[in-house]
């Protein structure tokens, strides 16, 4: 017998040879860094913008104008090519919807006579039908109440000639230009570019003022391109020609309109007040630099300035300066090409949007809680994803149930409880197969569970959770090259959402059982959850893979699933950068999604949607429109209190929103939002099955269900064997 | 026990780190990213190593400022950190609709032991401990990092892990 002092030894050589087989660590990826800090604080080139200047931007244009995907002639693009000026325009005039994949333009301009359209952008080689790496590119312009709509699309040429297998197409981007002709002379200012932007072509209304001393006087002023909502950027100086933003002597104020004002500078400084709501300073040791981000009602603003000519505090007092003009007392008047003049007493323009738990009963900070293990450890690994009430009255929990090891078969369990402390389980599947279950809905019509058997795409119904049928599809082939993410019901049905090839797909079925396809068409892309409207409509969101970054999708649904709307153009959760909505909740009559945003480079590398912890949060009152909810907090930035991440446990709660997660203390508590965007933790951390939560252990709740007075929390206690659990808090 | 290791977290991350460079925080971390590598192969069971450091250096260059040496050292901050980016790592891929794969388990045919297979059967903190410690090659310190509990606590768990791993690895005649 081996002496049992050796047992350690044995380890030892074990791990020892273990690590002797392991390939080197990787070295830091510097630039995934750089891109992780630009993707959380900057839409897209909003301090590039500020702060590196044109080349910059362009340089940024050609990294996420790479090719399109299973298009081999589509060129990606550079800064360096020749300037070449694609003559063939859109025929017509105007009124042509887009036929192809949109692509962002850079500048737009009116002739004198208002009534040519100029536009420049970053493109591929001009069009030739035997140079298989040209593209052809045409655009429209439309005049549709006060605004400009323009799209620049790519013009399909099935005789262009092919790259042969292997080839590629060198990654030179050319700059190109189109005129488009205006039947009338557009008079307004404003140009929304359907692939995502909002141009200003003059100052725009509703600009903010500052109160600056009475040198510094406004020098220049002009649109930042690239953002979703407008930006407008006013440089004030002593000097008639002032330097840089940020340099001796100049003053860049940013506004953002709806927006945060995407705008940061080098190492950020702890968390300061602007007329005492919270905001955001940079400094630079370097150079001097400052930046102050802050809010001004719904828009972002930011100053850039040095300190050579502001102190933090004078900067800070700046602005708090800041009014929108509805907030300006009319005297004295105020010209747009002069400073403005003091306004000593002013109030701010609106309210601190500081959290509030207005509405929060004190009850749940004191529930006293409770951890149930069983049957949810095991030799299987298995996980609490989902809680809800069947029509029996039932306490239902979901779950995986796997092995993890080494077989690679998994289950789906259902454990069913009146009380919530003893539980019963009834799998769906057999020992061996290999089921996922990606989400469960249940109504009055039953249960339905949607995922894969065997790698293909499958429906479970169920009238109580306990006994299961798989569903039909039509047509019958519906199944093919499928994956469901998510089903939500109404009154009417189910709806289930997905992808299919290519495609986001959605099915609608009113029974449960018999599902058929809708929706038609609903272009490149995954959908990733669904929810209901109070009003039985449905929202599906998910990712458009139709254009070269990939956007956020979200579309709605009669409540029957016969009618799907999506606008042409989301300019909120647009930009250059990929957008993945992936979870989207329902509260107090508008919605909450959670994005995951990252560098489009990234994702190539990645060959397929990366994941990573860049989260942003949208709002919507109608699941159409969505705006981008709040710079701060915001998820996944350093002083955001709440960790989210696609998997995190929210529900609606009274007029708000009640979580249960982690905060950047890593203890996992209950949080309460009035707005999805501020919350506030609840009571002291949750001690999972009596201990607080490891480090490691973090985001290990998946599920929460609100039982009357009590809340119960589902999901794995995460360790390596992933053994699931439930929580039970009660007055 | 390593002492040697733990020895070396007595060295405290430079003050500056709120204020460095990507470069500059990527040479800080330089001598931990063959254990966060390590403790990444480990725990995220099956998914890209690399990609969990590299999303494990992302999130600390993020969250850089919080970073308190007073609090813990860095290679205790970043293995944390790495151990919480495999879990998620593992869980997203857990969760994919393609069937999982394990990985090849270690075997050791010479002395008729399989030290991978007899670890599956601790318990999950054991396991945590025995992975950390031994394999991911942790030292006390940083395990205790990782699994948020006391030097001792990790000493005790790993006692009581080589206790249970005792009947699985003894060799009969």
């Amino acid at each position: 017998v081996k002496p049992t002092d050796d047992i350690d030894q044995l380890l030892h050589e074990a791990g020892s040879r273990w690590r002797a087989r392991q390939p080197a660590a990787p070295e830091p990826d510097v630039a995934r860094m750089r891109r992780a800090a630009t993707t959380i604080s900057a839409v897209p080139l909003g301090r590039l913008l500020v702060g590196f200047g044109t080349a910059a931007v362009i340089l940024v244009l050609l990294i996420v104008s790479l090719p399109n995907r299973g298009d081999p002639a589509r060129p990606a693009t550079s800064p360096s090519g020749p300037l070449a000026t694609n003559a063939a325009l859109s025929p017509g005039p105007t009124q042509v919807a887009p036929k192809g994949p949109l692509t962002w333009f850079e500048t737009v301009r009116l002739s004198e006579d208002r009534r040519t359209v100029h536009l420049t952008f970053t493109g591929g080689a001009p069009y030739s039908a035997d140079n298989p790496c040209s593209v052809d590119y045409a655009a429209s312009a439309e005049v549709v109440g006060s605004v400009l709509e323009v799209a620049i699309w790519e013009v399909d040429h099935p005789d262009r000639a092919v790259l042969p297998p292997g080839a590629g197409c060198p990654a030179i981007g050319y700059a190109r230009e189109l005129d488009v002709q205006l039947p009338q002379p557009f008079t307004g200012y404003e140009v929304h570019d359907l692939a995502g932007y909002v141009h200003f072509l003059s100052r725009p209304d509703n600009l903010a003022q500052l109160q600056l001393p009475e040198e510094w006087l406004l020098r220049s002023e002009e649109t930042l391109s690239e953002s979703p909502t407008g930006r407008w950027r006013q440089t004030y100086s002593p000097h008639e020609d002032p330097p840089g933003g940020g340099r001796p002597g100049a003053l860049d104020f940013i506004q953002a309109f709806n927006a945060p004002a995407y705008v940061e500078g080098t190492f950020e400084q702890p968390a300061v007040e602007v007329n005492g709501s919270a905001a955001r300073l940079w400094t630079s040791p370097e150079d001097g630099e400052l930046v102050l981000v802050w809010r001004l009602g719904t828009d972002g603003l930011a100053l850039v300035a040095n300190e050579q000519d502001f102190s933090l505090d004078e900067l800070i007092a700046l602005a708090e300066t800041a009014r929108l003009p509805d907030a300006i007392d009319p005297e004295p008047s105020v010209s747009p090409d002069a400073s403005i003049s003091p306004q000593p007493s002013a109030s701010p323009a609106v309210p601190s949007a500081s959290p509030s738990s207005d509405g929060l009963p004190a009850h749940l900070a004191d529930l006293d809680w409770r951890t149930v293990t069983q049957p949810f450890t095991g030799p299987l690994g298995s996980q609490v994803l989902g809680l809800f009430r069947n029509e029996g009255g039932n306490i239902v929990a979901w779950g995986p149930e796997q092995e993890v090891g080494d077989g690679g078969y998994a289950m789906v369990s259902f454990w069913h409880s009146r009380d919530g402390d003893e539980w019963r389980e009834v799998k769906l599947g057999d020992w061996g197969q290999f089921i996922r279950a990606t989400d469960v809905a249940n109504s009055a019509a039953g249960v339905v569970a949607v995922g894969s058997l065997e790698d293909e795409a499958m429906i479970w119904w169920s009238p109580d959770a306990e006994s299961w049928q798989q569903a039909t599809v039509t047509p019958a082939s519906g199944w093919s090259r499928t994956s469901i993410a998510a089903v939500a019901a109404n009154e009417q049905g189910f709806l289930a959402v997905g992808r299919q090839r290519r495609s986001m797909a959605a099915w609608f079925s009113a029974d449960g059982r018999s599902w058929r396809q809708v929706g038609g068409d609903l272009g490149a892309g995954t959908l990733h959850d669904v929810t209901v409207l109070p009003d039985g409509r449905f929202v599906a969101v998910g990712v458009d893979e139709s254009r070269r970054d990939w956007d956020a999708a979200s579309w709605t649904a009669s409540a029957d699933g016969s009618e799907w709307r999506s606008r042409e153009s989301n300019r909120a959760v647009a930009g250059p950068n990929d957008e993945l909505l992936l979870r989207v909740w329902p509260y107090r009559g508008g919605l909450l999604a959670l994005a995951n945003h990252h560098d489009t480079e990234e994702r190539i590398s990645c060959q397929g949607p990366c994941i990573d912890d860049s989260w942003r949060l949208y709002t919507s009152t109608d699941g159409s429109r969505w705006q981008e909810a709040a710079e701060i907090p915001e998820a996944g930035r350093p002083n955001a209190p709440l960790e989210l991440w696609e998997y995190s446990a929210i529900v609606a709660w009274g007029e708000g929103l009640l979580a249960v997660g982690a905060g950047t203390d890593w203890q996992v508590r209950l949080w309460y939002s009035a707005d999805g965007v501020s919350w506030e933790p609840i009571g002291e951390q949750l001690l999972v099955n009596g201990e607080p939560a490891p480090g490691y252990q973090i985001d290990t709740i998946y599920a929460l269900l609100v039982d009357g007075e009590r809340l119960i929390v589902g999901g794995d206690l995460g360790d390596l064997d992933l053994d699931g659990f439930v929580m039970i808090g009660e007055p | 026990v390593d002492i040697t290791l733990d020895a070396n977290l007595v060295k405290q991350a430079p003050s500056g780190l709120a204020a460095a460079t990507p470069e500059e925080f990527g040479s800080e971390v330089g001598p931990y990213l063959g254990k966060m590598a390590n403790l990444a192969a480990r725990l995220a069971d099956g998914a890209d190593r690399d990609d969990v450091v590299q999303e494990a250096l992302t999130r600390a260059w993020l969250k850089r400022s919080e970073f308190d040496p007073a609090r813990g050292s860095l290679s205790g901050w970043l293995l944390a950190i790495t151990a919480d980016q495999a879990r998620k790592a593992r869980l997203r891929r857990l969760r994919r609709k393609v069937p999982y794969v394990a990985p090849r388990r270690e075997e050791s045919p010479d002395q008729r032991l399989d030290v991978e297979l007899a670890i599956h059967h601790l318990s999950p903190r054991q396991r945590l401990a025995v992975e950390c410690l031994y394999f991911a090659g942790l030292s006390v310190l940083e395990t205790a990092a990782v699994m948020r509990c006391s030097e001792g606590t990790v000493k005790s768990t790993l006692a009581d892990a080589r206790k249970a791993l005792r009947p699985r690895l003894e060799l009969r005649p």
